[in-house]
């Protein structure tokens, strides 16, 4: 097979699209260490809602989806929203470093839980858990009146969960008075909690 | 070992070779990210944000399918999100990636070579540079990039003649005289 001027040419773009990236090597460690947050290893027939086959859909099948999950989604914010009004505030003990205090279990369905983190020189904290994907940056604590406590409160469903926060995107912390996951192979280990039947651990 | 040995690995519970499947696909994820954002940090953001997500669908793998396939299919979607998230403020005519690694001691030879493929993908759309990158950097078949991307093999052919037109005209009118 002869190789002509467009050939040649698509070999050098090839080329020149292949060099390899400065920083490459670094940048793969940054993503081993944030696996490292990951909990557990995945199992068959999880994580159907990221599979992008899962996600492709005729665009009229997919916006009727939508509206469905919207009036879905507004009727149980609804409902959710007059359950916490019913149930109160959640109650923060500072005087503990660490603390996730469900607010409520008296009610089924989702708990209203208080996360507390002592933090005193911290500008950013963050709670990550199976709850909310692991995502670093979707729930961030609010720092309290005092300025050493950082607090949310989150609606959780029963069940075990696991959790951690991350102070200034960096810090992996748990919370040493609660028990500990089993260690992940990639080296960090989270915290658990309880909700429903009982309370936390 | 393949990839699907290693898949099968992860989901037993071997969480570690997991880091193997990263180590033999992160490259090429982060040279086509760069190329079809045309800013390392981002192509960084995004690939990342690639391999955790495959990481946590892994369930949902099946054998039958190649694993570098599901896992740039994954990448596709998020470049195009990022594209379409970054497109009103960011030209994509600028030459980032190859700015970045002459920060951080890119060789002369390979900043010229990366900055002339920029500035020749400079002007191409998302689907266009989409196909580009794909069919004649990857090397990738059109069935395959057909599944990754939704569009007809038809349409693809012609995508990647479009693109590659635009591109070996600005390709040659840097001046690179091995191509005349």
């Amino acid at each position: 097979m002869t190789s002509g001027p467009d050939d040649r040419w698509d070999d050098r773009v090839r080329d020149a699209y292949r060099r390899p990236l400065a920083g490459e090597a670094e940048a793969r460690q940054r993503v081993l260490a944030r696996l490292r947050h990951e909990p557990g290893a995945p199992t068959r027939g999880r994580g159907w809602w990221l599979d992008p086959d899962a996600l492709r859909a005729p665009p009229l099948l997919a916006a009727a989806a939508v509206i469905v999950a919207l009036a879905i989604g507004a009727w149980s914010g609804a409902r959710w929203a007059g359950a916490r009004h019913d149930r109160g505030a959640a109650i923060v003990a500072a005087a503990r470093p660490f603390r996730a205090t469900p607010a409520s279990t008296a009610v089924a369905g989702p708990t209203t839980v208080t996360f507390a983190f002592r933090a005193p020189g911290a500008s950013r904290v963050f709670l990550v858990g199976d709850f909310n994907g692991w995502d670093p940056d979707a729930t961030p604590l609010r720092r309290a009146a005092t300025g050493e406590v950082w607090t949310v409160d989150l609606p959780l469903p029963r069940g075990l969960h696991a959790y951690a926060f991350i102070v200034d995107g960096a810090d992996w912390s748990v919370d040493p008075s609660a028990p500990l996951a089993p260690e992940a192979t990639f080296g960090r280990r989270n915290a658990l909690l309880v909700v429903g039947e009982g309370g936390a651990l | 070992m393949t990839d699907a040995e290693l898949v099968a690995r992860v989901i037993a519970g071997q969480r570690q070779a997991f880091a193997e499947l990263v180590a033999r696909h992160h490259a090429a994820c982060l040279r086509y990210a760069a190329h079809a954002l045309g800013d390392s940090m981002e192509a960084e953001d995004v690939v990342q944000e690639t391999l955790l997500r495959a990481y946590r669908s892994l369930g949902r793998y099946e054998e039958r399918q190649q694993f570098r396939s599901w896992l740039f299919r994954i990448l596709v979607n998020r470049c195009r999100t990022a594209a379409a998230r970054n497109g009103a403020r960011r030209r994509r005519d600028d030459n980032a990636y190859a700015g970045d690694g002459r920060a951080a001691g890119d060789t002369a030879d390979r900043i010229d070579l990366r900055s002339r493929l920029a500035r020749a993908l400079a002007g191409l759309d998302a689907p266009h540079r989409e196909a580009f990158l794909l069919k004649l950097g990857e090397g990738l078949e059109y069935d395959e990039i057909a599944r990754m991307t939704g569009a007809s093999v038809p349409a693809l052919k012609m995508r990647v003649k479009r693109a590659r037109d635009h591109v070996r005209a600005r390709w040659e009118d840097t001046g690179d005289e091995r191509t005349r």
